[in-house]
């Protein structure tokens, strides 16, 4: 099916309402976890620095004049770590170093008394976090300022790590919400799809089907939909049923004027003393007045052929054989009136097939009409019953059918052009493949094997054998 | 002979009127279902044609109401409906036979003969196509007036062929007539009496037609 100019699809419509915001909420996730996993990064490796310099600090003391440091190996021990972050502490007394790194930079500013504070800077080109304390020792009159210091790798591939994991989440997230729509839509519209392949099936049935689609089940959604749709299916039947009927109608109303017609012009032909013009112009009417009453009957037998199947259509069988000897026959005088020879070749004597014995005299009647109206003299028409697939057909060797034509013949009204000036209703075929829909039967045209004409074959079903049905019985 | 005809479409029924007018039958023409219930029962009618789809009555109330007066003429019923139902309704009702519209004249013609001649219990003895003749009685046939020499076979499939002229009868049928259930008859048996016969026909407006399959029909050249 091609659908142009369409609306999106449900699951477009669906992706969009749901994935956009949620995108945004990821992003704002994301934004929010960045944030608070830098601050329970710094806020974890800070305390542990802070612990470092607090036991460095812990140790400082005045010994005989001399300012002790007791670098305790835990201390420092506290912040070593699988990535080797690298540790350096300075101990300053009135802005000179008293041990450790010189070139760790020391805070200018006045550092609030025994409180740590934290920094960032670099040490030689690395970034680097400290810690500071600025100390009293008892003696000194000068707060003595401790700095511990580490570069900031192991933070950073903590850090790194949590949001990596936060991203994983969210991806994660944004995956199964997009699976579970296209499943959830898909799930919530198989209703649909089974209610659209109930529709195809009734149109690719010869006979339409109007009956109401089942609303069992049907989601509570589309059922105002599918309520409206069958209400439209009804209103189609009725219409349908109307104009058939009217074709019927019609067709017997116009018997009666037609008869009328055919009775006078009848008379007239018989007593027209006029001149050869008036008998021309009789002989015009009376051949258009037969023409008419061709189609008249040919429209009521298309109109009876695709009548809706009741209850009168018992399903039964009939001798194929018999049938269709007893239609050729009664055929056998026109075709003589038209220098046509028929012939009948069976190579059973009995077939039961499937069906009604009227339908299927009918169709072969339409083929025989058919072969002989647009036959040529002196032809000759072959109808053969062929056992093996329960096959009628019916050749002849006339004007043909090509190829290209083997479909549109089957159209009502359609006429070949090479047949323009024979008098026809073009409704043969058309009553032919309904008669053919009814019994179940296959209509076709081929290629005699003289490769001159058309042959026409009918598939009939053939009747399943006594012995299996009364296996299956048992 | 008197000829009935309820038609209550009058255009119609002023083409028939002249039909059998020129048959020479004294025609009377009535319109309604009632009148012809009353009619017929007064007057002393050969045959009746009667038209189904009347105005004031229903055609087979019609047909009902005549014989339960116990009038026994001949009646063709007129229909511009062909389901055989109707059909078959119509001859449970008493009807004689049955036409739908619309008909050829000469069909109508003969059928209308037919019923007379079977009402007065003398149904034509004689068969007539073309040059050819059979007469029922004797089984005596011409060719214009040369009396044909027919052996008693032959005499059989003319008399079988021409009961059903113009129409295919299948060679089994023909052989049964021909030949009787019991007798052991040789495969071309049959043929051979039909090429004698054939040759019997020539020039006589007449022929037998084979047609592969279905059997044999007599038919006019």
């Amino acid at each position: 099916m091609i659908f142009t100019n369409h609306q999106p699809s449900l699951k477009t419509r669906l992706l969009l309402t749901l994935l956009l915001p949620l995108c945004g909420l990821l992003v704002g996730l994301g934004l929010a976890g960045t944030w608070l996993v830098h601050r329970m990064v710094e806020g974890a490796s800070d305390r542990v620095l802070s612990g470092s310099l607090q036991a460095i600090s812990e140790t400082l003391a005045m010994q005989g004049g001399f300012l002790t440091i007791d670098l305790p190996p835990s201390a420092l021990g506290m912040l070593e770590n699988a990535d080797r972050d690298n540790v350096y502490y300075s101990v300053s007394y009135r802005g000179k170093l008293v041990t450790g790194y010189s070139e760790l930079p020391v805070t200018g500013d006045a550092l609030p008394l025994e409180e740590i504070t934290f920094r960032d800077s670099t040490f030689r080109g690395l970034p680097i976090r400290i810690a500071s304390e600025a100390r009293l020792v008892p003696q000194l009159d000068s707060p003595v300022i401790v700095q511990v210091a580490e570069t900031v790798n192991n933070r950073k591939t903590l850090a790194n790590r949590m949001l990596l994991a936060l991203l994983a989440g969210e991806l994660f997230l944004l995956g199964m919400v997009a699976t579970l729509v296209f499943r959830a839509v898909r799930w919530g519209l198989q209703p649909l799809s089974i209610l659209r392949n109930e529709v195809e099936a009734r149109n690719n049935e010869p006979d339409m089907d109007f009956a109401p689609l089942p609303l069992s089940m049907v989601p509570v959604e589309a059922l105002p939909f599918v309520s409206a749709f069958n209400g439209l299916l009804d209103h189609v039947e009725t219409a349908f049923q109307t104009l058939r009927r009217f074709t019927s109608d019609a067709s017997h109303q116009l018997r009666a004027p037609l008869t009328v017609v055919r009775t006078h012009v009848e008379l007239l032909m018989r007593h027209a003393s006029g001149s050869p013009e008036l008998h021309g112009a009789l002989a015009d009417v009376y051949q258009a007045v037969k023409a008419l009453q061709h189609l008249m009957s040919q429209l009521i037998s298309l109109a009876k052929a695709e009548r809706p199947v009741d209850e009168n259509d018992e399903v039964g069988s009939f001798d194929l054989v018999e049938c269709t000897a007893a239609t050729a026959r009664s055929y056998a005088a026109r075709a003589l009136d038209h220098d046509i020879t028929i012939s009948f070749e069976a190579n059973t004597e009995h077939l039961m097939v499937m069906g009604h014995h009227i339908f299927a005299g009918e169709m072969i009647a339409n083929l025989l009409d058919n072969a002989i109206r647009y036959g040529n003299r002196g032809g000759h028409i072959t109808i053969r019953v062929l056992e093996d697939s329960s096959i009628v057909e019916v050749e002849d060797d006339g004007p043909g059918v090509s190829v290209e034509d083997r479909e549109r013949v089957f159209e009502r009204f359609y006429r070949l052009p090479h047949s323009a000036d024979r008098e026809g209703s073009g409704l043969g075929l058309s009553i032919v493949q309904a008669l053919g829909w009814r019994l179940g039967a296959a209509v076709s045209l081929e290629t005699p094997k003289t490769g001159k004409g058309v042959k026409a074959v009918v598939r009939f079903r053939s009747r399943p054998p006594v012995a299996k049905a009364n296996a299956s019985a048992a | 002979m008197r000829l009935l005809i309820v038609e209550d479409d009058a255009a119609l029924a002023r083409g028939l009127f002249k039909v059998f007018r020129e048959e020479g039958l004294a025609v009377d023409h009535v319109s309604t279902g009632q009148e012809a219930v009353e009619v017929v029962r007064m007057e002393p009618y050969s045959a009746v044609i009667l038209d189904l789809g009347l105005p004031d009555m229903d055609g087979l109330s019609v047909l009902r109401s005549i014989r339960q007066a116990h009038v026994l003429v001949p009646i063709l019923i007129l229909t511009a409906r062909d389901g055989t139902m109707d059909r078959v309704e119509g001859l449970n009702q008493g009807a004689d036979d049955y036409l739908s519209k619309p008909f050829a004249i000469e069909e109508l013609e003969a059928r209308v003969r037919a019923l007379i001649r079977r009402g007065r219990g003398n149904p034509d003895p004689v068969f007539s196509l073309g040059a050819f003749r059979l007469e029922g009685a004797t089984g005596a046939a011409y060719v214009g007036e040369e009396l044909l020499d027919l052996t008693p076979r032959e005499r059989a499939v003319i008399e079988t062929l021409a009961a059903k002229h113009g129409s295919v009868v299948p060679k089994s049928r023909l052989t049964a007539n021909v030949f009787g259930y019991d007798e052991a008859v040789m495969p071309n048996a049959l043929e051979v009496h039909i090429a004698r016969l054939r040759r019997k026909l020539e020039n006589s407006g007449v022929e037998i037609v084979t047609l592969r399959g279905l059997g044999y029909m007599l038919r006019a050249t």
